[in-house]
């Protein structure tokens, strides 16, 4: 009898195929109602953000009927495992600081755009003491590792999945820019409910679902980054948790509900440049190393 | 060392206790959608003493949910001592040494499994923590599901704690004579708090009650949120020496074998 084969790109559909479908249902059942973000309370923010471990559960069956197997290292490795071996620590390290780096710098960058948006008693309504202002990135990455497990269920499946199976198909670039644009599509049903730029802004959803798009092919560059160099998901899985705990000290004084003068979201502005300002450094760094975990096609 | 792992997991019955949790944890999201679909049932509602209508099977949620926390810390205790005991039993150690393992690889091995355990309890606690409260929109069932989760983290940093005490004493004495240690320094304890309550002065006691401990929490906020943030660096820290201290001890009680 013979067993069917699968080839890389046949397993990438089953997997792309297995998250946007499990995950859509989910954010539909989790909202029956239509409810926008704002409308939603904090519980059931969280019952839609329980869509983030779609991914790696989608990763999970698919190296099962496809009978990959579940290495923890190697050429087709699940990712899941964590070295600390040959200097690979530091990136556990990065991952734990460069979250409050550029979500600090974005900050800068947005007041540095809209100054009217400085509100020096900003804290107080967020119910925060001056002195636990310090502390709150310290917080984030406190709660962000901790409470890493939504995470985790993202970059199980994006970079411990997705990222190396699109290297493989079509080189490191091609694989950062499609991987980045199917992330920030996946994004498309909470864009559009205004979790990420609310809802009052021209072009709305569709700006916002391109916007997003930039987002994640930027941070996703970040993130492939990490994986490929520590042989792990899990420095990429701290990036995003810590992350979306937003660790700033500047958060404090930042008040989103006055009015921005630039037309595009000023504190997507601020992440995007910010970003960018990040990653250069680390795509030389990337240039220069060779990676065997990911291995990249001839075209590359 | 992940052989090391998948061995204490299979220890331990992983396998098994996974699909029982994930088991769970569907039909805990089945019969939550269920009462969303269905709404409340009169018959099984009922009103507090403050007037807030109570739906009795939201409070058996909070109750197992809270349950689930107290009981997770045990069984990581319990899964502790059973894989060392599964390790002295089969001789484990004679059998690894012929491999190229270091002493510290194989005491880092039971650190690592037992954090795994914690987090891997923590975070199926704040996924049915989730489920439990969505679409509860206020109401008695949420604030208690809100008063779990202030202390879940603390909780589950106190097992960290505990591991960090028995694990180098299991290293140190095996698990028969650590079992013994602990037993007995727990019955001191008992002994120690009953002694106090029978001889001792309880006037110190009389002037404690809630409204004095929420006014001193107010005063100390500043203090008390630090330490509530800073809890699990202190605790990760404190895990950490104690492998320092487990690594000496093992090294040390292999050599006395020579």
């Amino acid at each position: 009898m013979n067993k069917r084969t699968y080839t890389d790109t046949s397993r990438l559909f089953i997997y792309l195929a297995f998250t946007f479908l499990l995950t859509f249902i989910w954010f539909m059942i989790a909202n029956p109602d239509g409810k926008t973000w704002d409308e939603m309370g904090q519980a059931r923010q969280s019952l839609m953000a329980l869509g983030m471990i779609f991914p790696v559960i989608s990763h999970v069956l698919t190296r099962i009927i496809t009978r990959e197997g579940f290495a923890f290292g190697g050429s087709n490795s699940s990712y899941f495992g964590m070295t600390f071996s040959g200097g690979k620590w530091k990136y556990y390290v990065i991952a734990c600081f460069i979250p409050w780096i550029y979500t600090e710098l974005g900050n800068i960058i947005e007041l540095a755009l809209c100054p009217s948006r400085f509100d020096p008693k900003y804290y107080l309504s967020l119910g925060i003491e001056k002195r636990l202002l310090v502390l709150l990135p310290v917080n984030a990455i406190v709660t962000g590792i901790i409470g890493s497990f939504a995470a985790f269920g993202e970059e199980g499946g994006w970079r411990g999945y997705m990222m190396p199976k699109l290297i493989k198909i079509m080189g490191r670039k091609r694989a950062l820019l499609l991987g980045g644009i199917i992330w920030g599509l996946w994004h498309a049903p909470l864009t559009c409910i205004g979790h990420n730029f609310g809802t009052d802004y021209p072009g709305f959803p569709y700006v916002g679902i391109l916007l997003m798009c930039i987002f994640c092919t930027l941070l996703g560059i970040l993130l492939t980054f990490l994986t490929e160099m520590s042989g792990s998901v899990w420095p990429a899985v701290f990036v995003h948790a810590i992350g979306n705990a937003s660790p700033s000290i500047l958060q404090g004084y930042i008040n989103p509900d006055k009015a921005a003068s630039v037309m595009i979201h000023p504190g997507w502005i601020g992440m995007v440049v910010s970003l960018v300002i990040v990653i250069i450094p680390l795509i030389r760094s990337w240039k220069k190393s060779f990676c065997p975990i990911f291995s990249v096609s001839d075209s590359e | 060392m992940a052989g090391l792992l998948y061995k204490d997991f299979l220890a331990i019955k992983g396998k098994k206790i996974v699909i029982l949790f994930l088991t769970a944890t569907v039909i805990f999201l089945i019969l939550k959608f269920i009462r969303i679909h269905m709404g409340l049932i009169d018959s099984l509602t009922a009103v507090n003493d403050k007037g807030e209508p109570v739906y009795i099977p939201d409070t058996f949620c909070w109750m197992l949910i809270c349950c689930f926390n107290i009981w997770g810390v045990t069984l990581i205790s319990g899964w502790r001592i059973r894989i060392m005991e599964y390790d002295e039993k089969n001789r484990v150690w004679d059998y690894i040494s012929s491999m190229p393992f270091e002493k510290k690889t194989y005491v880092a091995s039971k650190y690592v499994f037992t954090g795994i355990c914690i987090y891997a309890f923590f975070s199926l606690y704040m996924v049915w923590n989730i489920i439990a409260m969505a679409f509860l929109e206020g109401g008695y069932t949420e604030d208690m599901l809100m008063f779990t989760t202030s202390f879940a983290l603390e909780l589950y940093c106190f097992s960290l704690l505990m591991s960090s005490i028995e694990l180098p004493l299991l290293f140190a004495f095996g698990k028969g004579k650590a079992m013994l240690f602990k037993i007995g320094f727990s019955l001191m304890c008992g002994m120690l708090v009953l002694g106090y309550l029978f001889f001792g002065d309880l006037n110190v006691f009389s002037n404690w009650d809630v409204e004095t401990f929420m006014s001193w929490a107010d005063k100390h906020a500043f203090a008390l949120t630090s330490v509530s943030i800073l809890s699990p660096l202190i605790t990760i820290l404190i895990y950490f020496v104690s492998y320092r201290i487990s690594v000496l001890i093992f090294e040390r009680r292999e050599g006395d074998y020579e």
